[in-house]
């Protein structure tokens, strides 16, 4: 159940104000009741006493009017029921050993009354007895006052009670009434306000002026709005700044892109413009050889045509032309070799992935190296370790461009055995090539390795180059590794070499099954 | 008599200027000494005395050390040794690397024999 603010102080005011009616209605009275009892009790026995005293003093002077006098102080009171002279006398029996107390109303006012010596009160009369000693007589004043001033005088306490707490329960039910509008009324106008700002309008303002507590949270409501409005506009500022800011990024991307695409336009025409300037450079060498050889053989005939040349002379001349005639065809190969390279290094992927026996593949490009190798020197003897995990079965390759990484590495392994070969001076020392395939985490790894030479630090990292090569001028290209390289990027997959100076080389390569 | 040091990688640059120069060769006013390496170059000049030889030719692009190496240590064991550079890359970092090294001269391949001809002849005459 949902108590609303507003019934919890009208409850509590309704509470205490009961309570306090009840109190005024039922206790106070009560007290007075008892209070004004008391006092006419204490005032109906000092009149009692009073006349007992004045009867007294008239019979020690044996002043019987003294006596009415002293009865008459009374008689004007007009609550006055009755008062009466009790005589006590003290009669003994016949034997004179025990006697008994016989009280006898000696007068009574008004005399009409009939009054028992032993009148006790009740409701409607209060009877007080003050006893008087004299040596003539003793006895006691018997005074019957009426309680009906007192009634009255409860009936007035009521009433009264009752018009006071009427009093008091219609003003607390008005400061009930007037708290719960001060309080619960502004409270309910920022809850409406706070639930308006909530859904976004920041106009809401709460008007209390009060000084109190609530006056304060309305103040601190109105700041926290202010706040609110000035941060939201703020926000809003900073939202069209930033919205600016992303239109500047936008074109600043757009403009990054477009200078990124001329960067890879202008990188492709450098690493274009490298080639060619390497291609250039590559086959000039043999070129100028080739131009000048002829050049020479043309002047060379010229002489030999000469009438004054000797036969001696002529055969010279022919020796030369034959000489020259080789050089010719030598770089004119050489040169037809870089183009043929320089073709295979630029020419469209044109071959198609196909699922293949890697483990055989690499035994036919094992044997065809080789063989390949002992028909240019038939006096070249290397062991071959051959090392295929046979966990690996099909991998999705093009065959002929591995076929080439994998013949151009084992050449190289081949060249770099043979030539550390040429200088060995160690007995202990054979060539040798490994080439192994393994299965490690879905990855295929051929591994190529030598004992030969090895690749000096310095250069390590060129080797991967175009036209970079340390086989003599003319017996390398200098762009097998390179298309190598391209060739296992083009698959996915990495080529990396380690080498030791004197110890051999390692090409490793991996790829994705 | 002019004795001239070629160094070039390339090993038919021999049987080339012999042709080239046969003239001059046949009447002892040029002698050839070749080198196919920098660092044999290096070796012949220290194994020689006296120094007899007056110019050297020089590739620039060798493997091992290059034309340049040459050049710069040639300048500073026998300063009085005329070097002129030969390169097919003529462009202007090799040459202005060859002229702070110290050459003499810079040539550009395919090389014009009869204008080599005129230079080593001139470069004699100095």
């Amino acid at each position: 159940m949902r108590i609303t603010l507003k019934t919890k102080i009208w409850l509590t005011v309704l509470s205490v104000v009961i309570m306090f009616a009840f109190f005024i209605l039922f206790y106070f009275p009560a007290q007075q009741e008892k209070y004004l009892l008391k006092n006419f009790n204490k005032e109906v026995q000092n009149l009692a006493n009073t006349v007992a005293l004045g009867v007294k003093i008239a019979i020690t002077e044996q002043n019987f009017e003294g006596v009415q006098t002293a009865m008459d102080f009374v008689k004007g009171d007009p609550h006055l029921n009755f008062i009466s002279m009790i005589q006590t006398d003290t009669v003994w029996n016949e034997m004179h050993t025990s006697f008994e107390i016989k009280r006898t109303i000696f007068k009574t006012f008004p005399s009409s009354k009939i009054v028992d010596v032993n009148q006790a009160s009740d409701d409607s009369v209060l009877v007080k007895e003050a006893p008087f000693y004299t040596a003539m007589m003793s006895g006691s004043i018997l005074l019957g006052f009426s309680k009906s001033e007192i009634v009255q005088s409860k009936k007035q306490i009521r009433f009264t009670s009752l018009i006071v707490s009427l009093f008091v329960f219609a003003f607390g039910i008005l400061i009930g009434f007037w708290l719960a509008k001060n309080i619960s009324i502004p409270v309910l106008a920022l809850r409406d306000a706070a639930n308006k700002v909530g859904e976004g309008d920041l106009t809401q303002r709460v008007s209390n002026q009060s000084h109190d507590e609530i006056g304060e949270l309305g103040k601190a409501f109105n700041r926290m709005v202010d706040d609110l409005e000035k941060a939201q506009e703020e926000i809003k500022a900073t939202n069209i700044a930033l919205a600016a800011t992303n239109d500047e990024l936008n074109v600043t991307v757009e403009n990054l892109k477009s200078t990124q695409a001329q960067l890879i336009q202008s990188e492709k025409m450098a690493s274009l413009g490298q080639l060619t300037a390497g291609i250039a450079h590559e086959i000039q060498n043999p070129l100028n050889f080739v131009n000048n050889f002829s050049e020479l053989s043309v002047e060379l005939l010229a002489e030999f045509e000469a009438e004054e040349s000797t036969e001696e002379d002529k055969a010279d001349i022919i020796k030369d032309i034959k000489s020259n005639l080789q050089k010719i065809e030598h770089h004119g190969k050489r040169a037809d070799r870089i183009v043929k390279g320089m073709l295979m290094h630029s020419r469209e992927q044109s071959g198609e992935k196909i699922l293949t026996k890697i483990n055989q593949q690499l035994e036919e490009d094992t044997t065809i190296a080789y063989h390949g190798l002992r028909a240019k020197n038939n006096s070249f003897q290397c062991e071959i370790v051959k090392d295929f995990d046979v966990n690996i079965d099909k991998i999705n390759i093009i065959p002929q461009d591995i076929n080439r990484v994998v013949i151009n590495l084992l050449n190289n392994a081949f060249y770099a055995v043979s030539d550390r070969l040429k200088d060995n001076t160690n007995p202990n020392w054979k060539p040798l090539v490994k080439i192994s395939t393994k299965l490690s985490n879905q990855k295929v790894v051929i591994s190529i390795e030598d004992n030969g030479t090895g690749i000096p630090d310095e250069i390590k990292e060129k080797i991967f180059n175009p036209f970079f090569t340390t086989k003599p001028t003319g017996e390398g290209t200098g762009l097998g590794l390179s298309i190598c390289y391209d060739i296992i990027k083009s698959h996915g997959g990495e080529i990396t070499v380690e080498s030791e100076l004197g110890k051999g080389t390692l090409f490793n390569i991996s790829m994705m099954i | 008599m002019i004795k001239i040091m070629i160094v070039d990688d390339e090993q038919d640059v021999e049987s080339l200027f012999n042709q080239k120069f046969r003239k001059d060769l046949k009447s002892n006013n040029f002698e050839f000494e070749f080198a196919f390496s920098a660092e044999a170059a290096l070796n012949y000049l220290g194994s020689l005395n006296p120094i007899d030889i007056v110019l050297i030719l020089s590739d620039i692009n060798m493997p091992g050390k290059s034309g340049l190496d040459l050049l710069k240590e040639v300048k500073v064991k026998f300063p009085q040794l005329k070097v002129m550079m030969v390169t097919a890359y003529g462009d202007k970092e090799n040459y202005d690397q060859a002229y702070s090294l110290g050459a003499d001269d810079f040539i550009t391949k395919p090389i014009d024999f009869e204008t080599l001809r005129n230079k080593i002849i001139a470069s004699r005459e100095n």
